[in-house]
C-alpha cells in the first residue's frame, strides 16, 4: 500500500483505471514490474515511465485496442494464455516460452513497433530537448595497457588522433589523466576542482548526470569533489569493480548454486532480486536505491560484469546510458590476470580461491578486451537520440595520444597539435557548459 | 565438427582469416565451402545443435531437459543401417548440453538408437570443483595430482553428474582406459589446458578405439565470449582452428578413416553485431545476419572437387545430406539434400 502511495498521480490513476489488465498478456509483466520498481528508478526512467503510462491510460478504448491488436494476434498464434504467464514479473521461464516460439520474431518486431509509436506520441518532445544537450564520454586506457592508438582509430573509422603535449619526465608526480581531470596544480601544489567536479557541482545536477566507472579507485580518489557525505545528496554515481567485490561474489555464489533447471533459475533470480543486499554495498551504492538496484540488475544480466573489470566498466557504462542517460560518462579500463591452468575451466570468478598458483597479469589480452569494449561503449551511446551531441575522447595514457570523436562542432576536431592537457580540460569544460 | 558461435568478421573475412590459419590456408583449398548457411531456429546451444542433428528447427527446452522432437542423424543411421551402438558418438565441451541430445523423443526411434554422449569438460569441471570444495586447492598446481583428481571423478562417479551415456548404460568400464589415456595426455602435454583440448584428446582416443562411423564433436572454448573477454574469444577461435586441423590430420593418418571420411565444420551460429543492444560478440540472440548467417566447410575424399558455393543453404540441410551420403534417409527432416555432398 505504501508503494501505491509513493507513486505519482499518473501511475496511481492508471492503476485505478486497471490499465494493465487491458493490455496484452505479454506486455503486462513488463509494465507491472516497471511500476512496482518506481522508487528504484533513475530520474530519466521515471519521466519515461510516466509518459508511457500516461499516454496509454489516456487512449480511448478503440485506439488502445488498435495499438495492441498486432501483439494480441501474435499472442493468439503463439498459444499464449494467462495460465502460462504471470502478469507480475518477467521471468526466464516466460522469456524462454517466447523465444522458442516460431512466432517470436514477429512478436518482437510488433513490440518494437508499439514502442516506436508510443515514443513518438508520448516522449518525442522530451527526447528532442535532451538531444540538444552536449554530452561527453571519456574513456581512459591506462599506461599499463599496451594499446596502439592507431589501431583504435582504424576500428572506429571516425575520430581524430591527437598528439598530446605531455612529457612524463617533466612532471613525474602527475599523470596525464590528472592533468586533464584536475588541470594545472596551483601555487601550493594542490589541485583545484577539475572541470568534471565543477560540472557535477552545478545547481540542478543529480547523481545520475555524471558516472564514473573504474576497475580500482584511482579516479574517485583523484576526483574527490564528486564525493559527498550524507546527508548531502550524492553528486555523481561512482562505481568501482574492486569496491563491489562483496556484491559480485554474493551474486555469483547464488548463481553457481543454481541447478540446471529453469524453475530453479527463476527461483534463484527472484531471490536475488528481492534479497537485502545492503551488507554487500559500499556506501556510495547502498545509500542510493536506484544505484543499488542498477548494480543488482547489472550483475544479474551478466555480460561478464561480475567477472572482469573491463566487462564491468563497459556493460555498466552502456546500461547507465540506457537507463539514466547521463551527461558525462568517465570510464577507465584495467588489467586482468590470465586464466589459471586447469582451474579456470571451472572457476572464473575467484581464481585466487581456486588455486594457490600466483596470478599472472595479462596486459596484451586486457588491452585487446579494452579496445573492443571501449568501442562498444561508444556504440552504446550512438543508439540513443539523446546522445546526438556526444563528444568522445579516448585517452591513451602510455603514449600519450587521444582520439577525439563526436559532432563536428566538438572543438578538438580542429585543435592544433600537440595539445597540452590543460587545453583539453578547457575544451571539455566549455563543451559541457 | 560444430564449434560454438563465431562471426564471419572473426573468421572467413579479410580481417578474420588470421584467426583461422588452418581452416583458411590448409583446408579451404581442398574443401567444398558454403559461404552462406542460415540458422533460422532458436539461436541457443541446445536448440541449434538439436536442429543440426535432426534437420528440423527444434524448439525444445534450452537447458536440455527435453530431447529433440524429431529423429537425429544418429538414430536414422543406427536404425536404417543397423549400426552398432559403438558406431555413433557425440562428444562435446559445452556444459549446456545434456545426454538428451543423443536421441529424440520420436516413437519409432528414440533411446534404442541413441548416440553415445560424452562431455569431457564436465569431468574437468567436476574434478576442480570437488578439489576446491574439499580444500585440496594445492593439488591444482601439481600436474600429477591434477591427473589423480580427474581420474578419481572418472572412477568414482558412475558418470553421475557428468551427464555421459555410453552404450546405453550409465556405468561401464569400457571407456575408462581411453579416457584415462586422454587425461594423461591433457595434463602432461604443453597444450592449453582448456575444455576443448581435453575434448580433443578424448575424441582421438574414441576414434582409435572404436572408429565410429558418425562422430559429432562440439567445441566451446569460443564461448568465453560470454565472459566479456574478446581476447579469450579470439584465443578460443585459434584453439578451435588448430584442434579441427589436428583432427583432420588424424583422419588422414588413421587407416580406419583415411580415404573414406567426410569432415564437416559448421558453427552453431554467429554472434550479435557490434553496437547491438545485446552487447555484440558477447551474445548470440539477435536476429541479424551476423548471428544467423554462418558458413560451412566440407572436406574429404568423397567430394568430387573443391568449390565455393555462394547459394544460400540452411543448417537443417546438413542432416538429410549426411544421411543420404551414408546411405539412409532422414525421412522426417525439413531440410533438403545438398547436391555437392552427394556421392
Amino acid at each position: 500500500m505504501n508503494q501505491q502511495e509513493n507513486l505519482p498521480a499518473t501511475l496511481r490513476k492508471a492503476r485505478e483505471d486497471r490499465l494493465i489488465e487491458r493490455l496484452p498478456i505479454t506486455f503486462q509483466p513488463f509494465l507491472n514490474q516497471e511500476i512496482s520498481r518506481w522508487e528504484l528508478k533513475f530520474p530519466y526512467e521515471q519521466r519515461y515511465l510516466e509518459s508511457l503510462v500516461g499516454f496509454l491510460d489516456s487512449l480511448p478504448p478503440d485506439r488502445l485496442a488498435d495499438l495492441f491488436s498486432g501483439v494480441r494476434k501474435i499472442e493468439s498464434s503463439m498459444g499464449i494464455n494467462e495460465h502460462q504467464f504471470s502478469p507480475h514479473e518477467q521471468t526466464m521461464r516466460e522469456a524462454s516460452i517466447l523465444a522458442r516460439s516460431p512466432h517470436y520474431l514477429e512478436w518482437r518486431q510488433e513490440i518494437d513497433r508499439v514502442f516506436q509509436q508510443i515514443d513518438q506520441a508520448a516522449f518525442a518532445q522530451e527526447q528532442a530537448r535532451l538531444s540538444r544537450l552536449n554530452r561527453l564520454v571519456l574513456l581512459i586506457f591506462p599506461s599499463v595497457l599496451p594499446v596502439d592508438p592507431q589501431s583504435v582509430a582504424e576500428q572506429w573509422q571516425r575520430g581524430r588522433l591527437l598528439r598530446l603535449d605531455w612529457a612524463p619526465k617533466d612532471s613525474p608526480q602527475r599523470s596525464i589523466v590528472e592533468g586533464i581531470l584536475k588541470g594545472l596544480p596551483q601555487a601550493d601544489e594542490q589541485s583545484a576542482p577539475g572541470f568534471l567536479e565543477e560540472f557535477a557541482g552545478r545547481p540542478g545536477r543529480s547523481f545520475a548526470d555524471v558516472w564514473v566507472l573504474e576497475p580500482g579507485i584511482r579516479l574517485r580518489t583523484l576526483l574527490s569533489g564528486l564525493q559527498s557525505v550524507p546527508p548531502e545528496p550524492p553528486r555523481a554515481t561512482l562505481l568501482s569493480f574492486d569496491q563491489l567485490k562483496a556484491f559480485r561474489e554474493g551474486v555469483l555464489d547464488h548463481i553457481k548454486s543454481m541447478a540446471r533447471d529453469i524453475s530453479d533459475a527463476d527461483a534463484i533470480y527472484a531471490k536475488l532480486r528481492s534479497m537485502d543486499v545492503s551488507e554487500w554495498c559500499p556506501p556510495e551504492v547502498g545509500n542510493i536505491p536506484a544505484v543499488r538496484e542498477f548494480i543488482r540488475s547489472l550483475f544479474l544480466t551478466g555480460n561478464g560484469s561480475p567477472l572482469f573489470s573491463n566487462a564491468f566498466v563497459e556493460w555498466g557504462a552502456v546500461e547507465a546510458m540506457a537507463h539514466a542517460r547521463p551527461t558525462v560518462v568517465l570510464a577507465e579500463f584495467g588489467l586482468r590476470n590470465k586464466p589459471k591452468p586447469f582451474t579456470s575451466v571451472a572457476v572464473f570468478e575467484n581464481q585466487e580461491k581456486a588455486t594457490p598458483q600466483p596470478p599472472v597479469p595479462d596486459p596484451e589480452g586486457s588491452a585487446l578486451d579494452a579496445v573492443m569494449l571501449a568501442y562498444y561503449t561508444w556504440l552504446g551511446a550512438a543508439r540513443y537520440v539523446e546522445y546526438q551531441r556526444t563528444a568522445c575522447l579516448c585517452l591513451f595514457e602510455g603514449v600519450p595520444y587521444a582520439l577525439a570523436a563526436g559532432p563536428t562542432e566538438f572543438p578538438l576536431w580542429k585543435e592544433k597539435e600537440p595539445v597540452p592537457p590543460e587545453r583539453i580540460a578547457a575544451v571539455l569544460r566549455s563543451w559541457l557548459a | 565438427m560444430v564449434p560454438g558461435g563465431v562471426r564471419r568478421q572473426e573468421t572467413f573475412s579479410e580481417a578474420g582469416k588470421k584467426n583461422i590459419p588452418h581452416l583458411y590456408q590448409d583446408m579451404l583449398p581442398s574443401a567444398v565451402f558454403y559461404s552462406s548457411v542460415r540458422n533460422d531456429g532458436v539461436t541457443s546451444h541446445f536448440n541449434s545443435i538439436s536442429s543440426i542433428v535432426t534437420g528440423n528447427w527444434q524448439r525444445v527446452d534450452d537447458w536440455g531437459m527435453q530431447p529433440p522432437a524429431t529423429p537425429t542423424l544418429f538414430e536414422y543411421a543406427r536404425k536404417q543401417l543397423g549400426l552398432d551402438p559403438a558406431e555413433v558418438w557425440l562428444i562435446s565441451s559445452n556444459k549446456v548440453l545434456t545426454e538428451q541430445i543423443g536421441a529424440s523423443s520420436a516413437i519409432a526411434y528414440g533411446p534404442g538408437y541413441r548416440a553415445n554422449v560424452v562431455f569431457p569438460k564436465q569431468l574437468l569441471v567436476t574434478a576442480v570443483e570437488a578439489a576446491i570444495q574439499q580444500g585440496r586447492q594445492q593439488n591444482m598446481v601439481d600436474r600429477a595430482k591434477v591427473q589423480q583428481e580427474i581420474e578419481s571423478v572418472l572412477r568414482g562417479s558412475n558418470y553421475e553428474g557428468l551427464g555421459w551415456n555410453i552404450m546405453g548404460e550409465q556405468q561401464t568400464g569400457e571407456m575408462l582406459a581411453p579416457v584415462e589415456s586422454a587425461i594423461q595426455q591433457f595434463v602432461h602435454s604443453n597444450a592449453p589446458t582448456t575444455g576443448d583440448q581435453l575434448t580433443y584428446f578424448v575424441v582421438v582416443e574414441v576414434m582409435r578405439k572404436y572408429a565410429p562411423s558418425i562422430l559429432f564433436v562440439n567445441f566451446s572454448d569460443i564461448e568465453a565470449a560470454h565472459f566479456g573477454s574478446y581476447s579469450m574469444h579470439l584465443a578460443g577461435i585459434h584453439n578451435t582452428d588448430r584442434l579441427i586441423y589436428e583432427l583432420w590430420q588424424e583422419t588422414q593418418s588413421n587407416a580406419e578413416y583415411r580415404g573414406k571420411t567426410l569432415m564437416v565444420i559448421l558453427p552453431e551460429f554467429g554472434r550479435d553485431p557490434d553496437g547491438s543492444n545485446t552487447n555484440g560478440f558477447l551474445n548470440h540472440r539477435s536476429n541479424d545476419d551476423t548471428c544467423r548467417r554462418v558458413w560451412m566447410m566440407c572436406i574429404g575424399q568423397p567430394l568430387s572437387h573443391p568449390q565455393v558455393i555462394d547459394r544460400p543453404v540452411r543448417q537443417v540441410d546438413l542432416c538429410p545430406s549426411l544421411a543420404a551420403w551414408m546411405g539412409c534417409k532422414a525421412t522426417e527432416s525439413a531440410g533438403g539434400v545438398l547436391a555437392e555432398l552427394s556421392v
